[in-house]
This record gives C-alpha cells, structure tokens and sequence, in this order.
C-alpha cells in the first residue's frame, strides 16, 4: 500500500531535497506509524497526524492516506 | 585571576567619566561564575531600592561568562542586568554574536556603568585600554550606519560594536542593546537604560584569548559538538533556524493567533522556517542559502542565525539587519493575523535598525490592533489610522513610528500594559503581560509549566527560563543528569511539573550565569548535555564543577533577582497571568485550552514551597539567602535594601540596611594607570570635557559634522591596567 507523506520543519531532510518534504511511500499491507518511522529513519521525537487527526506510533495504516509528521516541540526556542 | 576569565571588570561612571579596574578575587569567580549573577552583585550592592530606571542611579552591568572566547560552540553570550524601564522589576537579557568574545579578548569579564553622561558617548576599548568619546555624530543614527562610521572612524572592521539605536535614544520601554546590527539583548528595555545614559555604543577590539586549564579535554568536548551537529536534535535548528518549530507549533495549537485568542494560525506555512528558507534566505536563488543565508556567534559550529533580503517592493531589505526569529514571525506575523512574510522580515529589520525588542513590539501592535477592532480605541486614540488584524502595511508603518516614537507609536512605545493604563477603557482585558512584560510566542494554555514560570519568573513573561513541558518525556537520560525522573500526562500542573520548572529554571539561570547559548547547552534537545557543560566548565577553569554545583549556581541569581525585587516591595502579588489565559482559546488542536486560576494558585504555593519562599510575599526566605552565600543581602529577617534605600521599599527602609549591603566581600580595587590609547583622532576624554553638550534630537549627524567633532576632540586620558600576556590572535 502507499501513503501520501508531509514531512515538516528538519524532518523533511529524509526526503530527497527537491521533493521539498513531500512524497509517497509503499508500505507493507498492515504496516503502523511506527514502521513507517523506522523506514523513513525518524529518531527524534515526532507527532504523527494521520488525515488530520494526531494517531500514536501503533495505528494501523491505510492505502492513501496522508500523513503529517511535525517535530515535537520542545523547550526553549525549539 | 582564574583559568578562563580575564579577572578584570571595567567600571564606569558616565557622570563624572572616571573609570578603573577592578581586579576580583577568585572566590567571586567560582561563586557567581558570570553572566547575569556577576551582574547582579553589582546591583545589589550598590544600587538604591527605589531607583528610576531612567535614572542616573540605575546600574547597567554587561557580562559575558566562563567559556566565552574559548572554541567550543555556544559560549559567545553576554548578559545585561539593570532595573527595567519596561516592568519596574528587575530588567534581564542575553545577547550572542561576536562582542562578548571579543570584550574578552579585550582584556574584560564585564562592565558596570553608573550614572548618565552630559551628551552622548561611546566607549573604545581596545586590549585592556579604554576612553570614553564623543557620539555626537553617532546619535539619531541607526545601527548599521553606526557601526559603518566606527569602523572607518577606528580603522578597523573588526571592531565588535555594542550599541543602541534611535529607539534606545527615545527611550522607548523595550529597547534593545543591539550587536552586529542584527543580535540583541532584547527583552525587558535595557536599550533605554543605556539611551538614558546617553552611552550610544560601546566597541571593543582585542587579542588575547582566555587560559584554559585543560585544553586537550576542551579540544576533546569541541571536536564532539562540531561532528554531532549533523546527526542532533539541533540540526533543523542550524539549518532553519528557530524558525522550524513553526509548523509544530501551529500542529500543537500553540502558536499564538489574533493576540493569543487562538493557538492555531490558518496560514502557518507562509511563515514557516522552510518557507523562510526556501525563498527568502540569502543566496536562495541558487540554492546557496547553506553559504550565504545562515550566520553564526563567535565559534559556533549550528549556525542557527538568519541572513534575510527582500529584493523588491515595499518591504525592500537588506540582509545585514539578519532575519526573523521564530518568535519574530509570531509576534509580527501570526499575533497580528499576517502571512505576508517580507512585511515580518521588514519589520523585523526596522527593530534591528531602531534598536528594539521584536517580542514586546509586536505583542503590544497585535494587543492595540484587537483593542480597535473591539471598539475600545477608535481613530482619535490612533491619530485616525485605522488597525485591523491582517493589515501587513499598517503592521510595518506603526512599528517604524514606535522606533521613532512618533503620533501613535509613542504611546505603543510605552508597552502595552502602560498603554492599556493611560487608555483604560477595559483595554488591559486583552493584554497578555506578566510584570508588564509582553509574553513570547509559547502558549501556557498548551504547555502548562510556562503559566507559572512567565508569572513567577522575576523579569516578566519569558521563554527562555525553564525547559518546557514536551522535554520532560521526550529526554529521559538526559532529565535523569538534573534528578527528574518522573514525567507526567499533557497538560498536567501538578507538584512534579511544579519540581521540573524550578530544577530546570536553576540550570537555566545556570546557562545565564556561566553565559552559554541554550541551544548549545542544556537539560535536552541541546548539542551538550548537563554532564557535558560541567566537563567544559570544569576544563577551562581547572576546578572541578558538578552538576549540583551548576544548579546552585542558577539558584543563587534566581534568588538574587528576586531579592531584587523583593527590596522593591514586589513580590507574590505580581506574579500573576493576563486575564486572557483564564479564557479558552478558539480554533485548531487546542480548541477550548484555558489556564485553571485555582490550579494555577495551588502551583504558585508548592512553588514557592520548593523554592523555600515565603509563601505569602513571595520572598527569599533568609535562610534560603544564606544557605546560597546571600547573608549579605539580609537585615533583620528580611532581603535587604543597598545603600541610600529610598522609602519606596519599606522591606529595605525596615530592615536599615545600609551596614550591610555596602559590603563587599571579595573584591578589590585597583587604580588605573595605563597610558592612551593611541588612536587617529581623540586627543582628550570626553569625560574631561568642561561644558556639557545639549542631547542631539534624533537625526542623522552628515558626515563633515562628524569629523569636525573628530578634530575637535583632544587627546584620551590614558587610564587602562595591565593587560593580559600575549596570546593567539583571532
Ligand atoms: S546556536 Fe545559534 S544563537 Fe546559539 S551560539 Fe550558535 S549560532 Fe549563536
């Protein structure tokens, strides 16, 4: 299966330059957030918005749909 | 004097133009290690209770800290303290760049300046030398012209120029001091304090860089941080600046919205980071932005700082007045319901060019544009403009007046809380001040432990205090280092989240005190970790400095600034949040988010409970003073007033503490001596100059008026000590 992907802020870096932080990705049927983390080599904290709505690292994923993920906001200015 | 340090403070008066060195020992060194707690010394012990911050009596202390001028990133800080103009309160700021390293490579670890000059002037030091000179040709000027003429006029383009603009002149409530025409101390109206001294700048050139004691373990901690940028938490923040956090934010419904009703903003990505990046950056065009678009501090490998331009059209900018920050974008563009990214790089430039704090100047514009599309200003409070949210040109016109405090714009130069005072009307209904300072762009509705440190916090609302709530979970080995262990639900305020802000506002005070970038330094998302701050802390001075011992130091300023506080009678009763938090905001992921006012009030008790406070005014205990080597602040049970205490603070007038805080424990004087400094064109210190000049109204000086002053000027009064051996060069 394939989602549609929105990479925000420094995380559009695991995406080639050009893509500008958007692209597709094909998963294995029944994937979750998480694997998609671990495929896209995510390690810093991230929230993961799946067709708008916040989803935690054990949803399930399906065919086309489209994922936002935004860093963690943090202290300070970051 | 201590590996790192140059063991010399300048001290000046601008009264009298008399200057000397003043040579501490050691044991001053360890106890407040730099930065705003070295600062504070000096306001404590001889600033009177009571004094107008306009004053001549004010005292403006300018520190960097213990690491600035070494290699390692993160260390080219330097702090101002003096009582604020813009709160009445203790006045608060840090400033990066290039000036605190090269002030040490100038032979200082500070400068205290007392009283007020006849007519403007600025200070040259150069190598443990220094006069003051006439700025009569400087005054009026904005700041890259004024840092063009020191240039030329000292023949040196390395000459790191500390100053104020045209708005630190008009003494407008939240001047900055401003570096490099784009760095500045910002927060709490330190510019005005250094406007009303008629100290226009202040430039230094040196050569010799600090001792170390351990240079290979400091060589080893620098290669570290150079190499790990790239895989860090702090990447993004190197390559988009502050500006990446944008799109979180507005994900989290905290990014403040039509002044603070709202923490979702519909048009977030026209003034996101990446936005920023993608087009405005210099060197876009070619994609060279990593090249030309990105600044740094002195010897700092993320290179977080932003280099802007506008090519064209009405907000044409140049790119030395730098670019906004993510605070920045908020305040000028999602505070006031604008998206047009060139009017917020404008206007952030013309804070940089006037000298002005871009957080207090947009907050109070969003908090004047929501008073007039309410109805409680109308056009003749504006001077018949009209303010609507969204209005980008307006937005950039008023921010120009209140540069120049002009119609309307000098009364916004107030701030918004004295503004809403002199208006009434209900105006104060939508303010979004504490201590009436202005908050920054983190949403308290959202991240809970922010609503009690912008209201506890001794210099007003502020961001940069504490580690925010996401960092407690997100960072578990790293919160382990400073004794937290115990992460708690969102949006939680309970004893826990209570004990986190203040462990966390210690190491933060801390930061301020050894002086180092929170980018660079800190309890999480930092490049270097607590363990690691003390490991560089401990090379560079040769002592052996832990953890505990960093976050006694930050507990010893926090408590020194709210001793200053307390002498001025201001305690729990001004720690206090804007009405408007207590209402839930609208719209986005934090639709209907409020802050509890019982909730908030149970906080504020176990705080001051942790903290050892006195629960019902707020203030240091003396027991708490004096297990922090604080005695000295304390009379009769109570924080002590200094010397010639005026009878506005009765705890002081009480507790008659002249005896005491005129003491000074651990320092000693030495005389000045030095010969001149041979320079092109003074032949005589201002200082000595007998007829006192009438203060030039603010407008540029031509350039043949400047050199006639130039000529006029006698030679400098050669007054500098010893300095350092010869060291590397820069
Ligand atoms: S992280 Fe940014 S602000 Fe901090 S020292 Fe480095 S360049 Fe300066």
């Amino acid at each position: 299966m394939r989602v549609e992907l929105r990479l925000h802020g420094g995380l559009r870096e695991l995406l080639p330059a050009a893509a500008r932080g958007r692209g597709e990705l094909e998963l294995v049927p029944g994937a979750a957030v998480a694997d998609l983390l671990a495929q896209l080599g995510v390690q810093r904290k991230v929230v993961v918005a799946c067709n708008d709505a916040e989803v935690p690292a054990t949803h399930a994923l399906q065919d086309g749909d489209k994922i936002a993920i935004f860093s963690a906001v943090s202290g300070g200015q970051i | 004097m201590p590996y790192g340090y140059t063991g010399k403070i300048l001290h000046v008066d601008l009264t009298t133009g008399k200057m000397h060195v003043e040579q501490p020992l050691p044991d001053f060194y360890r106890r407040y290690m730099g930065g705003s707690a070295m600062g504070m010394h000096y306001l404590l012990r001889d600033m009177r209770a009571g004094t107008d911050p306009l004053g001549a009596d004010n005292v403006l202390a300018l520190f960097n800290g213990l690491l600035t001028g070494t290699a390692i990133s993160g260390q080219s800080r330097m702090t101002a303290v003096a009582k604020s103009p813009l709160t009445g309160c203790i006045g608060d700021s840090q400033g990066g760049g290039f000036f605190p390293a090269e002030l040490k490579f100038a032979g200082f670890d500070g400068i205290v300046l007392r009283g007020q000059s006849p007519r403007p002037v600025y200070l040259w030091i150069k190598d443990g030398e220094f006069e003051l000179r006439d700025a009569s040709h400087l005054w009026g000027r904005i700041t890259g012209d004024v840092e063009d003429t020191l240039h030329a006029e000292l023949d040196d383009k390395r000459v790191e120029v500390l100053q104020i603009g045209p708005a630190g002149e008009n003494l407008v409530r939240y001047a900055a001091i401003m570096s490099m025409s784009n760095r500045a101390n910002g927060r709490t109206g330190l510019g005005a304090v250094m406007g009303s001294k008629k100290l226009k700048a202040i430039a230094v050139r040196g050569t010799h860089k600090p001792e170390v004691a351990d240079k290979a373990s400091l060589l080893e901690l620098t290669k570290w941080g150079a190499k790990t940028v790239p895989a860090s938490d702090v990447a993004g923040l190197g390559k988009y600046g502050t500006a990446e956090v944008v799109s979180g934010q507005h994900r989290a419904g905290g990014l403040p919205t039509r002044n603070f009703n709202s923490g979702s903003f519909d048009d977030w990505e026209k003034i996101d980071g990446t936005t920023l990046y993608d087009t405005r950056l210099k060197g876009a065009e070619n994609g060279q932005q990593d090249r030309f678009g990105r600044d740094t501090c002195y010897s700092c490998a993320v290179r977080c700082k932003r280099v802007s331009e506008v090519a064209e059209g009405p907000y044409k900018t140049e790119h030395r007045y730098g670019g906004p920050e993510y605070e920045t974008l908020a305040t000028f563009g999602s505070y006031c319901a604008i998206d047009d990214l060139d009017a917020i790089i404008r206007a952030n430039a013309l804070c940089n060019m006037y000298g002005m704090d871009t957080i207090s100047c947009g907050a109070t514009i969003a908090w004047a544009m929501e008073c007039f599309e309410k109805g409680r200003i109308g056009l003749e409070d504006t001077g018949g403009l009209t303010l609507r949210f969204g209005d980008a040109a307006m937005m950039v016109k008023l921010t120009e007046m209140i540069g120049k405090r002009e119609g309307f714009g000098a009364l916004l130069a107030e701030g918004s809380a004295r503004a809403a005072a002199i208006i009434g009307r209900g105006t104060d209904e939508f303010l979004i001040t504490s201590k009436g300072q202005e908050a920054p762009a983190h949403m308290p509705q959202v991240k809970r432990s922010l609503a009690l440190v912008y209201a506890a916090n001794p210099f007003g609302a502020d961001h940069q205090s504490h580690e925010h709530d996401p960092s407690y979970e997100s960072y578990p080995v790293r919160m382990a280092q400073i004794g937290l262990d115990k992460p708690q639900e969102k949006l939680a305020l309970n004893e826990e989240i209570v004990r986190y802000a203040m462990v966390t506002q210690h190491l933060y005070s801390a930061l301020d005190s050894i002086n180092v970038c929170q980018f660079v330094f800190g309890p999480a998302w930092q490049l270097y970790d607590t363990e690691q701050l003390a490991q560089a802390a401990s090379a560079v001075t040769g002592w052996p400095i832990t953890v505990p011992e960093l976050l006694e130091v930050g507990e010893r300023r926090l408590n020194m600034l709210r001793a200053f506080n307390a002498r001025e009678g201001i305690g729990r009763e001004s720690d206090t949040l804007p009405k408007k938090f207590m209402k839930p905001l609208s719209g986005g992921t934090s639709d209907g988010y409020m802050i509890d006012s019982n909730q908030f009030e149970a906080a504020l008790d176990t705080y001051y409970r942790l903290c050892e406070w006195d629960a019902v005014t707020g203030y240091p205990t003396p027991a708490k003073l004096n297990s922090l080597g604080l005695g000295w602040l304390v009379v009769n049970g109570k924080p002590a007033a200094a010397k010639g205490a005026s009878d506005r603070s009765t705890a002081a007038k009480k507790a008659g503490a002249k005896k005491q805080a005129v003491k000074k424990p651990i320092a000693k004087k030495v005389a000045a001596k030095k010969p001149a400094l041979k320079t092109p064109v003074a032949k005589k210190p201002i200082a000595k100059a007998k007829t006192a000049a009438k203060p030039k109204p603010a407008v540029r000086k031509r350039a043949a008026q400047a050199k006639a002053v130039a000529k006029r000027r006698p030679a400098a009064k050669k007054t500098a000590t010893k300095s350092k051996p010869a060291a590397r060069k820069r």
